[in-house]
């Protein structure tokens, strides 16, 4: 599966607060209990800097939890990291034995597909070998640039249960803040002379269940969010409202678009001779895919604020910010109107409130009205089609970025039809039930923008390997292409022929052809479900399995009924007919997108089981004539 | 002077007699043959081609003495979108304990792109390299080469110092793609004789030693009428060459212990240091003399010394529960795997003082088992250090003492019932065995007595039993199935490490394999690794229809579902890691109405390679099936290859067999 591929890193706004007494809380954890016994953060902010200080108590009860002694604080390049202290405790609270400098390990904190980030992160492991024992420790981190004051939870990881967690933010009185908070988590406000203080509080918070297709962590677990309505990044901005967020952005781009001029006599050359709009954004969208790549390197404020177009011409590479910015200033010299736009790309599509600004979002790409239409561009890519529109960035709401007038706009997300899968697959077997399969599989959605990167981006042993997993058989591979007919296709097809054993099993002298018994969706049973369901696109699949089986006039062909089951989740459908010595089937799935609630759960379950229960049962014989 | 270098190939690996291209290995000169190529007519499928890769070591002067100036030329060409990659540079460089470091001091990279006729040259930006800090002591200078696609040259010059004398640095002659020319030259001076070891060729296409023309001073020397005055000394350097021709891309295949093995290359230590003011220094020529610099050495021999009150007042802590001397190194050996915690680091040299270590309770392989050597003479053993190689690490030569080989460090005890080798980062393994990862040929042993190797390989067979009894239910189309999987040795520490006892782990794994739901579960002997470790479990699994049949699959997907020895021929050994044997056993109740049709044949094969068992028997309702392999060695030679894999195709098929019942 393609995706965008860039991260806009968000300043640190983790802190922990000055760590608390140990007795109250070591009498409430039992001798096995492991966990975060209490998590302190306080957050100061004073105008211009934000001063974080974070206090953990961790509780290791037995072994199996020493992974809570391994110790990592990530901290931005340009924030000041000062670690306090960090002892070892019994659990009478007596200092078993304290960290010392040299036992800090320093090393640059890079994210997966990055190949720079300048952020490091400071590790330790504070270890005893006697049970329980606590480890203690707490940090400052003071920033000067900050985009929000907190985006905190209670729960530090997805594995690990807090009993006390709190957060509190002093801001200077009158200062503009905006907040928010989910989960079961207890709110207070004082006002002091100069400063108001507001504070939030968990107790006894458990990780969320580890169940299949459920949200992820971040959107289920119990968060406080406090935006300033004034920032730093590097140049100050507001969160007052989204339009002025994207006036923000808007200001810093402004100064980005400058190209070189050999660049300039390149693009004029590029689309000389074309008048329509559409063609000469294809053209130049082409050009940027062909002549440049994705690299994400983040450097000090890289997170938020693009490298200019220049940078772009210069390396030929850049991350999705930079490369937005290259194209939006390619269309700008073409006389065509662009606008910036920030999403959160990924499966799935954190709501993005419209009283709540916030800057929520991961990824950058181009917004292309044209002709009435609305165009999204995504530039990390170098060989999706010109104005494809990918599931990691639809069925959400996007920040075009337009100066004054920014505004969220919602891109609906890809129709059932954009997404149809179809498979033509052609079974030859011999009477020993071994034989050849041909199958011509059509992809698009996920899939084509996969295959189309295992077509141009992979060696040729690496494709072979891919293609052998990706038909579900790992048989002998006679031949296989991925085939693409023009870079404006939205789809691709596999052809693949395979030699294949026991393509019809053969029970005596009986030869049958089933379906496997996986699952369409691996799903708990409703009893054990607590989460709701997150389908994220539609998955719709239609094929044809056409038998021709070698002597059939010796056979007879016992074909089972047709099915039909259809549910509020969307539908299957199983035809059999056979004629002239072959034998086809049809075959029709359609998955709707959508959130299952708890309530909706037991259906959603019927529905996959009764399907799967149906398969099972469903065979062609073929039986051989006495 | 002349000085020789010993020269010792390691292994015999014969090259096919190849020619010269036409390339140049000059900074940014092409021939015509680079600049159209568009596939490499050597090796079609290959997504890029080093065209020339050009190393030049000197010693230079330096303020105390002297430093190693390293530089390379490498240029590449990149033939398809899958080349790609190859732009992405990292150049790592080396901090010592003592703050001494290695350093870039010029990198320069450009990018060629031939359009038209016309080449255009990008320059990398130097504010485009990056470094990237791995940890205390490492950092990777990191960049990119701009402009990057099909058909482009990309070539860089970087020069290093280094102030480590001891390693020259290394030179692979491959890589993963083809490599055209490749060439070595060191400019060595006659203060410092190394020995190297070639490994993947026994024969370099250019080689040559000579004395190099210009002269060069150490100290004070001057020359009056004719004569050389002064303190100092004149002196000639030897230069050495190596080459390569066509070296064909190294290609990943299983059952290997590390790349590393078997990549074509080269690699240096220092044998002798001639002090032009004293008398010469023996520095690694010998095996005896290695043992005795690591015995003196600060991070190992004085490090076991220094340990020795800690290791004593542990050894006191110890509540001893059994009698007799094999109970006592028992008791010690798992007194330290569970007191100590390994960080993941493998190293021959103790990563802190023995003071840090027993306060902070967590170290690298070398600070535990040094401690666990000291704890074991403390209780009155006779211990030693053994050096080792882990497998990723590679194998090591034990023709010459190269150090670098070495990156591990086991304990050696001996006791009345014999000597054992024991390890104490690892509190799955058994305390008389070593964990798999040490498992690589042979290791050196540390003490006075001189040079004596330790076999490491285990002859110890572990077993992975599975038992499983199956419930058809025609109604449902589900069967209850109770399971039992019981592993012991290095099978056991497998599963343990792997699990850790994890409810939810084994759960999902037996979904994986095959279990559509799963009731209950349970574990023994989590705890105690020299019991044979079980998990059990019971829940339902598939059974599938087809007209008035059911299909039983009895083994659930617990074996591999293909052969992964996927070439045709390998000149590589098949290394197991450790000999096992899989057994599987299941009994199916046959529902009534219901009677078995068309078993699968039993099958036996049991030779000085393999034992491959089936047995399928129909007893009253009951259908008993037996069935196991196991490879009798962990290692085998290539001429082995062809019938191992066929043993594996047997072992797929038949361990994916199904059973037929058909309704009476």
């Amino acid at each position: 599966m393609s995706r965008p591929k860039s991260i806009i890193k968000l300043p640190g706004t983790i802190i922990v607060v000055i760590f608390l007494s140990l007795q109250p809380h070591t009498a409430c954890l039992s001798q096995q209990a492991s966990g975060v016994a209490e998590f302190n953060t306080k957050i100061s902010f004073d105008g211009k800097s934000v001063t974080e200080d974070v206090s953990y108590l961790i509780a290791v009860g037995d072994k199996n939890y020493d992974y809570l002694s391994e110790i990592s604080i990530a901290y931005d390049n340009d924030a000041k990291l000062d670690i306090s202290e960090a002892v070892v405790l019994d659990k009478s609270g007596s200092v078993l034995r304290k960290l010392s400098k040299k036992e800090i390990e320093t090393r640059s904190d890079i994210s997966d597909g990055s190949l720079f980030e300048d952020d490091l992160v400071k590790e330790f492991t504070l270890r005893w070998n006697e049970y329980p024992y606590f480890i203690r420790y707490s940090y400052r981190q003071t920033h000067t640039n900050f985009v929000s004051l907190a985006f905190w939870s209670p729960l530090v990881n997805s594995t690990t249960p807090t009993l006390l967690a709190t957060l509190s933010v002093e801001i200077p009185r009158g200062t503009a803040v905006r907040y928010r908070s989910r989960g079961n988590i207890g709110f207070s406000a004082d006002t002091l002379d100069k400063t108001v203080a507001l504070k939030w509080t968990a107790r006894e918070v458990t990780p969320p269940a580890d169940e299949n297709y459920s949200p992820p962590f971040r959107a289920i677990v119990p968060l406080v969010e406090v935006i300033p309505y004034s920032f730093n990044y590097g140049v100050t901005g507001s969160l007052d409202s989204w339009a002025s967020y994207g006036e923000w952005h808007a200001k810093i781009i402004s100064g980005l678009l400058t190209l070189p001029e050999s660049e300039k006599r390149t693009i004029e050359k590029l689309i000389a001779g074309a008048t329509d709009k559409r063609e000469i954004a294809k053209r130049l969208y082409y050009y940027m895919q062909d002549n440049t790549r994705y690299i994400n390197v983040a450097i000090d404020e890289g997170g938020l604020i693009p490298y200019p177009a220049s940078y772009v011409c210069n390396n030929r590479y850049g991350d999705c910010k930079a490369l937005s910015v290259y194209m939006m200033a390619a269309l700008k010299h073409a006389d065509i109107e662009s606008f910036y736009t920030l999403v959160y790309a990924g499966d799935y599509a954190y709501p993005v409130d419209n009283d709540f600004p916030s800057p929520r979002f991961n990824h950058a790409m181009l917004c292309l009205p044209l002709d009435g239409d609305t165009l999204w561009l995504e530039n990390t890519s170098s060989l999706l089609p010109f104005g494809y529109n990918s599931s990691q960035t639809s069925g959400r709401h996007c920040l075009v970025i337009n100066g004054s007038k920014s505004t969220l706009v919602y891109r609906p997300l890809q129709n059932k039809e954009d997404l149809l899968v179809n498979s033509l697959i052609t079974i030859k077997p011999e009477t020993s039930g071994n034989g050849k399969l041909t199958i011509r599989k059509n992809l698009r959605g996920s899939d084509f923008s996969r295959y189309l990167h295992v077509k141009n981006d992979f060696t040729d042993a690496e494709r072979d390997e891919i293609i052998r997993d990706y038909v579900g058989l790992k048989n002998e591979i006679i031949s296989f292409s991925i085939n693409h007919s023009g870079r404006d296709i939205p789809f691709l097809s596999i052809d693949a022929e395979l030699r294949v054993p026991a393509l019809l099993r053969k029970i005596g002298p009986t030869l049958v052809f089933g379906f496997p018994a996986s699952k369409i969706l691996k799903l708990e049973k409703p009893s054990d479900r607590t989460l709701p369901v997150v389908l994220s696109a539609p998955r719709f699949i239609r094929d044809s399995i056409l038998i021709s089986l070698v002597n059939l006039k010796d056979y007879t062909v016992k074909l089972p009924p047709p099915t039909d089951i259809k549910s509020d989740f969307g539908y299957f459908t199983l035809k059999f007919s056979s004629d002239e010595g072959q034998v086809l089937i049809e075959r029709e799935m359609l998955l709707e997108s959508g959130i299952i609630t708890n309530e909706q759960y037991p259906r959603l379950y019927d529905f996959v089981e009764t399907l799967s229960e149906s398969l099972k049962r469903t065979s062609v014989i073929f039986n051989i004539k006495q | 002077m002349k000085k020789s270098i010993a020269c010792i190939a390691v292994s015999v690996f014969l090259l096919p007699a190849v020619f010269c291209q036409d390339v140049s290995h000059e900074f940014g000169k092409f021939s015509q043959e680079e600049i159209a190529m568009t596939t490499f007519a050597r090796d079609p499928q290959a997504e890029a081609v080093v065209l020339s890769d050009v190393g030049e070591l000197k010693f230079v002067d330096a303020r105390n003495g002297y430093e190693l100036e390293f530089s390379r030329i490498k240029k590449t060409k990149v033939l398809t979108r899958a080349g790609i990659k190859y732009s992405e540079v990292s150049i790592p460089l080396y901090t010592g304990n003592d703050g001494r470091s290695e350093s870039l001091k010029t990198l320069i990279a450009k990018s060629y792109n031939f359009e038209n006729g016309v080449m255009k040259a990008t320059n990398l930006n130097p504010s485009s390299v990056y470094e990237e800090r791995l940890n205390n002591r490492w950092i990777v200078k990191k960049f990119v080469f701009p402009d990057v696609k099909p058909g482009t040259i990309m070539e860089y010059l970087y020069i290093m110092t280094s102030p480590f004398l001891f390693n020259l640095p290394e030179w692979e002659f491959q890589a993963r793609i083809p490599t055209v020319y490749s060439k070595y030259t060191l400019y060595v001076i006659p203060f410092y004789e190394y020995a190297f070891i070639a490994q993947g060729t026994n024969k370099f296409d250019i080689q040559s030693s000579t004395v190099d023309k210009n002269f060069r001073t150490f100290g004070a020397v001057d020359e009056v009428m004719g004569q050389q005055v002064g303190t100092g000394v004149k002196f000639q350097q030897m230069v050495h060459v190596y080459g390569m021709r066509n070296v064909p891309a190294f290609r990943d295949e299983s059952y290997i212990t590390s790349v590393d093995d078997y990549i074509m290359k080269i690699e240096f230590q220092l044998a002798k240091f001639n002090n032009p003011y004293g008398p010469k220094e023996e520095i690694m020529s010998t095996w005896p003399k290695l043992i005795e610099d690591l015995m003196r050495a600060e991070e190992f021999g004085k490090y076991l010394r220094q340990s020795e009150k800690n290791a004593e007042k542990a050894v006191a802590g110890i509540k001893f529960t059994e009698t007799g001397d094999l109970a006592k190194v028992r008791e010690i050996i798992n007194n330290v795997k569970t007191s100590y915690k390994w960080d993941g680091y493998s190293s021959i040299y103790a990563s802190k003082v023995p003071k840090d270590f027993a306060a902070q309770k967590t170290g690298n392989s070398t600070d535990i088992n040094l401690f666990l050597i000291a704890m074991l003479r403390a209780a009155g053993f006779d211990a030693d250090p053994v050096l080792s190689s882990t497998r990723a690490n590679g194998r090591i030569s034990t023709q010459y003492p190269f150090l670098h080989y070495f990156n591990y460090v086991l304990a050696l005890v001996t006791t009345p019932e014999g000597k054992i080798l024991c390890d104490g980062t690892d509190i799955y393994t058994r305390f008389d065995r070593i964990p798999t990862r040490c498992i690589n040929d042979r290791g050196l042993i540390i003490n006075s007595k001189g040079e004596n190797w330790v076999t490491l390989s285990s002859a110890v067979i572990s077993l992975d039993e599975k038992r499983l009894i199956m419930e058809p239910d025609p109604q449902s189309l589900k069967s209850k199935t109770q399971l039992a999987i019981q592993a012991t040795e290095f099978d056991g520490a497998y599963y343990r490490r792997n699990f850790e006892d994890d409810t939810l782990e084994i759960r999902k794994f037996l979904e994986e394999t095959g279990f559509s739901q799963v009731s209950k579960t349970g574990t023994f002997n989590f705890a105690n690794n020299e019991k044979s470790y079980t998990i059990t479990c019971s829940g339902e699994t598939e059974i599938e229809q087809i007209d008035n049949k059911l299909v039983i699959s009895p083994f659930l997907n617990f074996y591999q579902g293909e052969n992964k020895l996927t070439q045709q021929t390998r000149t590589y050994p098949i290394d197991f890691t450790y000999a096992n044997t899989e057994s599987y056993k299941c009994n199916i109740k046959i529902p009534a109405g219901y009677k078995v049709v068309n078993l699968p044949e039993n099958y036996l094969v049991d030779n000085d390679i393999v034992k491959i068992f089936t047995s399928y028997k129909a007893e009253g309702d009951v259908l008993e099936i037996d069935c196991s392999y196991g490879f009798k060695k962990s290692l085998y030679q290539p001429a082995n290859y062809r019938d191992i894999k066929i043993y594996f195709d047997t072992i797929v098929r038949k361990f994916h067999e199904q059973v037929i019942l058909e309704k009476v």
